[in-house]
Protein backbone atom coordinates (compact mmCIF):
# COMPACT_ATOMS: atom_id res chain seq x y z
CA UNK A 1 0.00 0.00 0.00
CA UNK A 2 1.43 3.48 -1.06
CA UNK A 3 0.93 6.66 0.48
CA UNK A 4 -0.91 9.86 -1.55
CA UNK A 5 2.41 11.50 -1.74
CA UNK A 6 4.55 8.42 -3.04
CA UNK A 7 1.35 8.05 -6.11
CA UNK A 8 2.20 11.37 -6.49
CA UNK A 9 5.49 11.08 -7.15
CA UNK A 10 5.16 8.21 -9.56
CA UNK A 11 2.80 9.95 -11.21
CA UNK A 12 4.61 12.97 -12.00
CA UNK A 13 7.62 10.97 -13.05
CA UNK A 14 5.53 8.97 -15.62
CA UNK A 15 4.46 12.38 -16.81
CA UNK A 16 7.84 13.87 -17.22
CA UNK A 17 8.70 9.97 -18.58
CA UNK A 18 5.96 10.20 -21.68
CA UNK A 19 7.11 14.00 -22.15
CA UNK A 20 11.05 13.06 -22.30
CA UNK A 21 9.76 10.64 -24.84
CA UNK A 22 8.05 13.00 -27.11
CA UNK A 23 11.09 15.15 -26.62
CA UNK A 24 13.41 12.98 -28.72
CA UNK A 25 14.89 10.99 -25.85
CA UNK A 26 13.77 7.75 -27.19
CA UNK A 27 15.79 7.93 -29.99
CA UNK A 28 18.92 8.09 -28.24
CA UNK A 29 18.08 5.09 -25.80
CA UNK A 30 16.92 3.31 -29.41
CA UNK A 31 20.53 4.13 -30.58
CA UNK A 32 21.74 2.57 -27.72
CA UNK A 33 20.28 -0.60 -27.87
CA UNK A 34 16.93 -0.24 -25.61
CA UNK A 35 13.80 -1.51 -26.74
CA UNK A 36 10.57 0.70 -26.41
CA UNK A 37 8.67 -0.81 -28.34
CA UNK A 38 5.08 -0.35 -25.72
CA UNK A 39 4.79 2.83 -25.28
CA UNK A 40 1.13 1.96 -24.86
CA UNK A 41 2.38 0.69 -21.42
CA UNK A 42 3.28 4.18 -19.94
CA UNK A 43 -0.16 5.66 -20.53
CA UNK A 44 -1.57 2.30 -18.92
CA UNK A 45 0.67 3.08 -16.04
CA UNK A 46 0.28 6.66 -15.96
CA UNK A 47 -4.02 5.63 -15.70
CA UNK A 48 -3.52 3.01 -13.39
CA UNK A 49 -1.26 5.51 -10.94
CA UNK A 50 -4.47 7.99 -11.35
CA UNK A 51 -7.04 5.19 -10.15
CA UNK A 52 -5.56 5.57 -7.08
CA UNK A 53 -5.98 9.09 -6.54
CA UNK A 54 -8.90 11.18 -5.02
CA UNK A 55 -10.23 13.65 -7.73
CA UNK A 56 -9.44 16.59 -5.85
CA UNK A 57 -5.74 15.32 -5.63
CA UNK A 58 -5.68 15.16 -9.45
CA UNK A 59 -7.13 18.38 -10.00
CA UNK A 60 -4.69 20.26 -7.85
CA UNK A 61 -2.22 17.85 -9.77
CA UNK A 62 -3.72 18.68 -12.98
CA UNK A 63 -3.53 22.62 -11.87
CA UNK A 64 0.39 22.81 -11.08
CA UNK A 65 1.15 20.56 -14.33
CA UNK A 66 -0.96 23.17 -16.42
CA UNK A 67 1.10 25.92 -14.96
CA UNK A 68 4.81 24.79 -14.19
CA UNK A 69 5.13 20.92 -15.77
CA UNK A 70 6.78 19.48 -12.68
CA UNK A 71 4.24 18.77 -10.12
CA UNK A 72 6.53 17.88 -7.52
CA UNK A 73 9.25 19.99 -5.85
CA UNK A 74 12.45 18.31 -3.80
CA UNK A 75 13.34 20.09 -0.45
CA UNK A 76 16.63 20.62 0.57
CA UNK A 77 17.94 22.14 3.75
CA UNK A 78 14.05 23.65 3.67
CA UNK A 79 14.37 25.16 0.43
CA UNK A 80 11.47 24.52 -2.02
CA UNK A 81 13.51 23.43 -5.23
CA UNK A 82 10.13 24.42 -7.45
CA UNK A 83 10.69 28.23 -6.75
CA UNK A 84 13.31 28.56 -4.55
CA UNK A 85 11.88 29.98 -1.38
CA UNK A 86 12.80 29.15 2.00
CA UNK A 87 9.60 27.31 3.75
CA UNK A 88 8.46 28.03 6.89
CA UNK A 89 10.04 26.25 9.80
CA UNK A 90 6.31 24.53 10.96
CA UNK A 91 6.68 23.29 7.28
CA UNK A 92 10.50 22.06 7.70
CA UNK A 93 9.77 20.41 10.89
CA UNK A 94 6.90 18.27 9.82
CA UNK A 95 7.44 14.16 9.86
CA UNK A 96 9.14 14.07 6.39
CA UNK A 97 6.76 12.78 3.34
CA UNK A 98 4.53 11.34 5.84
CA UNK A 99 1.69 13.71 4.66
CA UNK A 100 1.13 15.23 1.69
CA UNK A 101 2.54 19.04 1.87
CA UNK A 102 2.53 21.80 -0.68
CA UNK A 103 4.73 24.78 -0.87
CA UNK A 104 3.17 27.70 0.80
CA UNK A 105 4.78 29.73 -2.38
CA UNK A 106 4.35 28.19 -5.32
CA UNK A 107 1.93 25.46 -4.52
CA UNK A 108 3.91 22.71 -5.91
CA UNK A 109 3.51 19.18 -3.62
CA UNK A 110 6.84 18.62 -1.28
CA UNK A 111 8.88 15.87 -1.50
CA UNK A 112 11.56 15.99 1.60
CA UNK A 113 15.25 15.04 0.68
CA UNK A 114 17.32 13.34 2.88
CA UNK B 1 33.31 17.48 -21.34
CA UNK B 2 35.51 16.01 -18.80
CA UNK B 3 35.65 11.90 -18.96
CA UNK B 4 33.34 10.07 -17.11
CA UNK B 5 34.59 7.80 -14.49
CA UNK B 6 31.75 5.38 -13.51
CA UNK B 7 33.36 4.60 -10.30
CA UNK B 8 32.57 8.09 -8.98
CA UNK B 9 28.80 7.34 -8.99
CA UNK B 10 28.96 3.73 -7.90
CA UNK B 11 29.16 3.52 -4.54
CA UNK B 12 30.48 -0.03 -2.80
CA UNK B 13 27.26 -0.30 -0.54
CA UNK B 14 25.58 -0.29 -3.96
CA UNK B 15 27.45 -3.41 -5.29
CA UNK B 16 26.16 -7.13 -5.04
CA UNK B 17 28.47 -9.24 -6.33
CA UNK B 18 25.76 -12.76 -5.74
CA UNK B 19 22.59 -11.60 -6.11
CA UNK B 20 19.84 -13.99 -5.21
CA UNK B 21 17.30 -13.43 -7.29
CA UNK B 22 16.39 -16.02 -10.25
CA UNK B 23 13.47 -13.65 -12.06
CA UNK B 24 13.20 -10.28 -13.27
CA UNK B 25 10.61 -8.90 -10.52
CA UNK B 26 12.95 -9.93 -7.81
CA UNK B 27 15.76 -8.92 -9.10
CA UNK B 28 14.69 -5.31 -9.87
CA UNK B 29 13.42 -5.43 -6.00
CA UNK B 30 17.18 -6.64 -4.76
CA UNK B 31 18.98 -4.04 -7.14
CA UNK B 32 16.67 -1.13 -5.87
CA UNK B 33 17.05 -2.55 -2.84
CA UNK B 34 20.82 -1.58 -3.04
CA UNK B 35 19.81 2.17 -3.80
CA UNK B 36 21.19 4.43 -0.99
CA UNK B 37 17.62 6.34 -0.17
CA UNK B 38 14.94 5.89 2.53
CA UNK B 39 12.36 3.14 2.29
CA UNK B 40 9.92 4.97 0.91
CA UNK B 41 12.06 6.31 -1.63
CA UNK B 42 12.48 2.55 -3.19
CA UNK B 43 9.26 1.72 -3.68
CA UNK B 44 8.97 5.19 -5.65
CA UNK B 45 11.94 3.42 -7.62
CA UNK B 46 10.69 -0.08 -7.98
CA UNK B 47 7.65 1.35 -9.66
CA UNK B 48 8.97 3.44 -12.24
CA UNK B 49 11.73 1.15 -12.97
CA UNK B 50 8.93 -1.65 -13.49
CA UNK B 51 7.30 1.19 -15.79
CA UNK B 52 10.38 2.08 -17.81
CA UNK B 53 10.49 -2.18 -18.20
CA UNK B 54 6.80 -2.15 -19.58
CA UNK B 55 8.12 -0.09 -22.02
CA UNK B 56 10.32 -2.47 -23.29
CA UNK B 57 13.53 -4.58 -21.24
CA UNK B 58 16.63 -3.40 -20.60
CA UNK B 59 17.81 -6.53 -21.10
CA UNK B 60 20.07 -5.60 -23.76
CA UNK B 61 20.88 -9.03 -24.78
CA UNK B 62 24.56 -11.00 -23.96
CA UNK B 63 23.63 -11.48 -20.64
CA UNK B 64 23.63 -8.01 -19.89
CA UNK B 65 20.60 -5.44 -18.69
CA UNK B 66 20.78 -1.53 -17.96
CA UNK B 67 17.55 -1.15 -16.15
CA UNK B 68 16.90 2.87 -15.65
CA UNK B 69 14.93 5.43 -13.94
CA UNK B 70 14.44 9.10 -13.55
CA UNK B 71 12.52 10.50 -10.22
CA UNK B 72 12.08 13.52 -8.61
CA UNK B 73 13.08 11.44 -5.30
CA UNK B 74 17.07 11.43 -6.36
CA UNK B 75 19.10 14.33 -5.97
CA UNK B 76 22.19 13.15 -8.30
CA UNK B 77 23.07 10.54 -10.64
CA UNK B 78 23.88 6.77 -8.71
CA UNK B 79 24.48 3.69 -10.33
CA UNK B 80 23.86 -0.08 -9.00
CA UNK B 81 25.65 -2.76 -10.06
CA UNK B 82 25.11 -6.71 -9.89
CA UNK B 83 25.86 -10.17 -10.63
CA UNK B 84 23.79 -12.81 -10.81
CA UNK B 85 26.92 -15.89 -11.76
CA UNK B 86 23.86 -18.40 -12.35
CA UNK B 87 21.94 -15.49 -14.53
CA UNK B 88 18.07 -14.18 -14.35
CA UNK B 89 15.12 -14.51 -16.60
CA UNK B 90 14.95 -11.28 -17.58
CA UNK B 91 12.69 -10.99 -20.61
CA UNK B 92 16.13 -9.51 -22.81
CA UNK B 93 15.74 -9.07 -26.11
CA UNK B 94 18.12 -12.15 -26.67
CA UNK B 95 15.85 -14.12 -24.98
CA UNK B 96 19.35 -15.35 -22.93
CA UNK B 97 19.80 -15.37 -19.17
CA UNK B 98 21.22 -11.53 -17.95
CA UNK B 99 24.20 -11.95 -15.44
CA UNK B 100 25.21 -8.22 -14.98
CA UNK B 101 22.93 -5.45 -14.05
CA UNK B 102 23.55 -1.89 -13.92
CA UNK B 103 20.78 0.38 -12.29
CA UNK B 104 21.18 3.89 -13.28
CA UNK B 105 18.97 6.27 -11.35
CA UNK B 106 19.13 10.03 -12.11
CA UNK B 107 17.09 12.75 -11.14
CA UNK B 108 14.27 14.21 -13.86
CA UNK B 109 17.15 17.20 -14.73
CA UNK B 110 20.59 16.52 -14.32
CA UNK B 111 22.24 19.64 -14.11
CA UNK B 112 25.57 17.81 -15.43
CA UNK B 113 23.46 16.24 -18.27
CA UNK B 114 25.37 13.51 -17.53
CA UNK B 115 22.53 11.18 -17.62
CA UNK B 116 22.44 9.76 -21.60
CA UNK B 117 26.29 9.92 -21.65
CA UNK B 118 26.58 7.33 -18.11
CA UNK B 119 24.44 5.21 -20.11
CA UNK B 120 26.51 5.08 -23.41
CA UNK B 121 29.65 4.46 -21.28
CA UNK B 122 28.08 1.31 -19.94
CA UNK B 123 26.97 0.53 -23.21
CA UNK B 124 30.47 0.53 -24.28
CA UNK B 125 31.97 -1.01 -21.48
CA UNK B 126 29.34 -3.99 -21.73
CA UNK B 127 29.41 -4.62 -25.63
CA UNK B 128 33.14 -5.94 -25.77
CA UNK B 129 32.97 -9.92 -24.68
CA UNK B 130 36.81 -9.87 -23.29
CA UNK B 131 34.95 -6.66 -20.92
CA UNK B 132 32.06 -9.08 -20.35
CA UNK B 133 34.72 -11.88 -19.29
CA UNK B 134 36.49 -9.85 -16.97
CA UNK B 135 33.48 -8.49 -15.13
CA UNK B 136 32.51 -12.04 -14.96
CA UNK B 137 35.71 -13.04 -12.96
CA UNK B 138 35.83 -10.24 -10.75
CA UNK B 139 35.54 -11.22 -6.66
CA UNK B 140 35.66 -8.13 -5.30
CA UNK B 141 33.69 -4.54 -5.12
CA UNK B 142 37.29 -2.93 -4.79
CA UNK B 143 38.59 -4.49 -8.06
CA UNK B 144 35.07 -4.50 -10.02
CA UNK B 145 35.70 -0.49 -9.30
CA UNK B 146 39.21 -0.70 -10.35
CA UNK B 147 38.36 -2.80 -13.82
CA UNK B 148 35.37 -0.37 -14.42
CA UNK B 149 38.04 2.54 -14.51
CA UNK B 150 40.78 0.51 -16.56
CA UNK B 151 37.76 -0.83 -19.32
CA UNK B 152 36.37 3.27 -19.78
CA UNK B 153 39.18 4.49 -19.41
Amino acid sequence: MKTELEYLVILNDIEIMIDDLKKGNAEIEEKLGFDLSRREQLEEARQRVRKECSPELLSRFDRIRGKYGKVIAPVFDGVCYGCFQRLPTQLAQVDKNEETLSCPHCGRFLYFMK
Amino acid sequence: MEPIHLSDYLDPSSINLSLRAKNKDDVLKELVELLNVDPKSKNIALELVGSREALGSTGIGKGIAIPHVRSTIFSRITLVYGRSDKGVDYDAVDGGPVHHFFLVASPPIDPSNLYHPILAKIVQLVRLAKNRKKLAEIDSKAALLNLIDELTA
